[in-house]
């Protein structure tokens, strides 16, 4: 059965084989273009997704679902001078409620297999995380290690003294 | 896989993706985080980004649309948004203050206009206050009003440029006007100049041929242009003087572009001017035209000319028309065909200008001149409507004036006194005695300084700057004196905290601030708002409502209603 709602196969880095719906697997750029590359011919073979696991694949997909109605992504042409908000719908926040491991691991499989709009809500997720915390805080939130030398934390602490109220 | 176990996992593009997100006041806690974070929240994509996508308004000194079109390299953006931070939130701090306290409020105004145009953006975020905001409606007007008082600073610079002789262009000059009635709308000085950028733009892309026009196949494709988009004339000659097709930003934002002759004429001089044409417009009397000048050295047909005959082409108008030496005459407002210096010379001679004199009407007019000439519009306008009220008056049909084409009235009338003063210019003989303050500047004077004690008392500042040097220090003066004496009250009322005067059983004051009533002898409802013991207002309201004819006069309470 070939069209949208045709089920492939996608197989995850440690082998699992994970089936779903073309119009869901294509919300990423990277398996439409493959699909589009290797023809329909040659869909007897699980398509190989070898740098995210099986939960993190699910959980991706998961999110495809959800949105695989949503109109395609306007064509940024000058996204430079839109002003970007940090808001994010109600599913969606819902959605990225999960460990730090796997926020990143979300992250990181949106980027690579190139679907924008979860991309997006991810950093923001991170962002708002972020967002009105002191650099203590944000180092303890992440566990980042503090890598100034006592001198180079002075002279940056002086650079942002404006921001001080 | 690796497992990823932190942010500092994620690559640099990605860290770049978040830190889009975070607001830039956020940044120097990032900063602070670690190298690695300090390198990624000091990218100047990242800053330019905020530049571009927070701030919609900048100062002219910064030259920003320059500085966008640069390497992103070569600009310090992070100071730049910096500035504009701390800008915003001194301004905020100063009109904070300015709702805290009644005194005080001349000064804080001056503080944020002295923060430059950039404090433009901070001040419209509170004109568009949420109803939720405790102070919404004080808020929103104070920095309304500090606004408008940024907005007339900026026109009244444009036109001491000009009066100093500094090159202001044709659409700042006349877009000064806008500026005063532009509250918290499109279309500044700035926006003008964009609007006819892209208007350039547009009749480029559809001339791709144009380069390669004479002069005057280039004038004569521009007034096609113009007349095709409709950007210039009016749709009925009714309308002739309706308020608004005096400005020139109006013109160009409204859909249908109405305009005077004037104003149609700039719209064409200021497009010609961004293709490279030399137009200006002409002081051509009553109805104005523009004029198309040859390039250097070559007539308007493209041919060059030899040094003899380049001498003989400066006569202009002596020199037979059509032979491309002279310049050529069009009428935007209501063709695209070039205009006869032939017709014109029969024009003047109908309204009996002596044949000498041509050439005074036929050569292009100074921008000041121009300013000048569309303040006298506006006068016209202003004094056409209040007929128009008089006679509807009689026939008891009132058109419905909006409370805002009322108070636009008032501001085009102030606008047109600013101009008045600025600009008009002061014989020579005069100014050995009487300083520059010409005799138009004099006439002007009494009703300015009614309008900013009644109407903008911020805009003491303006008056001082502008309008006091034109006097000259040693004469004695009594206009001077007294708008010395005026500023002078002004300043110092603003210091003095206002006395709460107590109701006490003495005074015969009936009414209670609150109280709703029906006005006994002309039946309108209102409400009391505040009362003053005996006639608190000046000598000309006291005149003109006949107060001293009324039973006891002016020793009675006065109460303030709405």
């Amino acid at each position: 059965m070939s069209g949208p709602n045709q089920v492939i196969r996608l197989m995850s880095s440690d082998s699992v084989e994970i089936p779903v719906e073309r119009v869901v697997a294509e919300r990423s750029i990277l398996i439409k273009n493959m699909l589009e590359d290797i023809g329909d011919s040659a869909l007897t073979d699980p398509i190989p997704i070898p740098n995210v696991n099986e939960a993190v694949l699910r959980k991706v997909l998961d999110w495809c679902t959800h949105h695989k109605g949503d109109p395609p992504a306007s064509v940024d042409d000058d996204s430079d001078s839109r002003k970007k908000t940090t808001d994010i719908e109600e599913w969606d926040q819902k959605f990225m409620q999960v460990d730090q491991e796997m926020l990143f691991e979300i992250i990181l499989a949106a980027n690579y297999l190139d679907i924008k709009a979860l991309l997006d809500v991810g950093c923001k997720t991170v962002a708002n995380m972020i967002k009105g915390k002191s650099p203590e805080e944000i180092r303890r939130t992440f566990n980042i290690q503090n890598d100034f030398t006592p001198e180079e934390e002075d002279q940056i602490r002086r650079e942002n003294e404006w921001a001080e109220e | 896989m690796v497992p990823v176990r932190s942010l500092l996992d994620l690559p640099d593009e990605i860290v770049h993706a978040i830190l889009i997100y975070i607001p830039p006041v956020d940044l120097p806690s990032v900063q602070q985080v670690s190298r690695r974070f300090n390198r990624l929240s000091n990218e100047p994509f990242l800053w330019r980004y905020h530049c571009k996508t927070q701030f919609k308004y900048w100062d002219p000194s910064h030259n920003i649309r320059q500085k966008f079109k640069q390497d992103v390299a070569s600009v310090d953006w992070k100071r730049l948004c910096v500035h504009r931070l701390v800008v915003d939130r001194s301004a905020t701090r100063l009109l904070n203050s300015i709702l805290e306290s009644q005194t005080g409020r001349i000064v804080r105004t001056q503080q944020i206009v002295d923060l430059g145009y950039d404090a433009k953006d901070t001040l419209l975020r509170h004109c568009h206050a949420g109803d939720e905001t405790e102070d919404v409606l004080a808020r929103r007007y104070y920095s309304g009003s500090v606004l408008g008082c940024l907005h007339r600073t900026r026109a009244i610079e444009q036109w001491s440029k000009l009066k100093f002789g500094e090159d202001v262009p044709l659409e700042r000059a006349l877009g000064a006007f806008d500026m005063y009635l532009l509250r918290d709308g499109e279309g500044d000085i700035d926006e003008i100049a964009a609007v006819l950028d892209d208007l350039a733009r547009e009749f480029r892309g559809l001339r791709p041929h144009f380069e390669a026009l004479s002069p005057r196949k280039k004038a004569l494709e521009l007034a096609s242009f113009v007349q095709e988009n409709n950007l210039t004339g009016l749709e009925s000659e009714s309308a002739y003087r309706d308020l608004y097709n005096n400005f020139i930003g109006t013109a160009l934002q409204d859909e249908d572009h109405p305009s005077i002759p004037l104003v149609s004429v700039a719209i064409y001089c200021c497009i010609a001017k961004r293709l490279g044409i030399d137009a200006r417009p002409c002081g051509f009397p009553f109805h104005a035209i523009a004029m198309v000048y040859p390039p250097e050295g070559r007539t308007l047909d493209g041919m060059c000319i030899s040094p003899e005959q380049a001498n003989s082409s400066n006569r202009l108008v002596d020199s037979p028309p059509n032979q491309g030496q002279g310049p050529m005459y069009l009428d935007p407002f209501y063709s695209n065909k070039e205009t006869l210096t032939s017709d014109l010379e029969s024009r003047l001679a109908v309204i009996g200008v002596a044949k000498d004199k041509y050439s005074m009407y036929l050569n292009s007019s100074p921008t000041s001149e121009i300013v000048l000439r569309t303040a006298r519009n506006i006068f016209c306008s202003i004094q056409e409507f209040h007929k128009s009220i008089i006679d509807t008056d009689i026939g008891n049909t009132r058109p419905p004036y909006s409370i805002r084409a009322l108070a636009d009235i008032d501001d085009a009338f102030y606008a047109a006194l600013w101009a008045s003063i600025v600009l008009g210019a002061s014989l020579p003989s005069d100014r050995s005695h009487c300083g520059l303050i010409s005799i138009l500047g004099r006439q002007c004077l009494p009703r300015i300084v009614k309008h900013f004690e009644h109407q903008n008392p911020t805009d003491v500042t303006l008056v001082e700057r502008y309008i006091l040097p034109m006097f000259c220090d040693e004469q004695r003066d009594e206009q001077r004196d007294n708008l010395l004496e005026a500023t002078r009250v002004m300043r110092a009322g603003d210091v003095i905290p206002k006395k709460v005067v107590m109701r006490d059983s003495s005074t015969a004051v009936k009414y209670k601030v609150g109280q709703v009533f029906r006005h006994r002898r002309y039946g309108y409802l209102g409400v009391i708002t505040g009362w003053d013991v005996e006639c608190g207002m000046d000598q000309d309201w006291i005149l003109q409502n006949r107060v001293d004819r009324l039973d006891r006069g002016r020793q009675q309470s006065f109460y303030h209603v709405l």
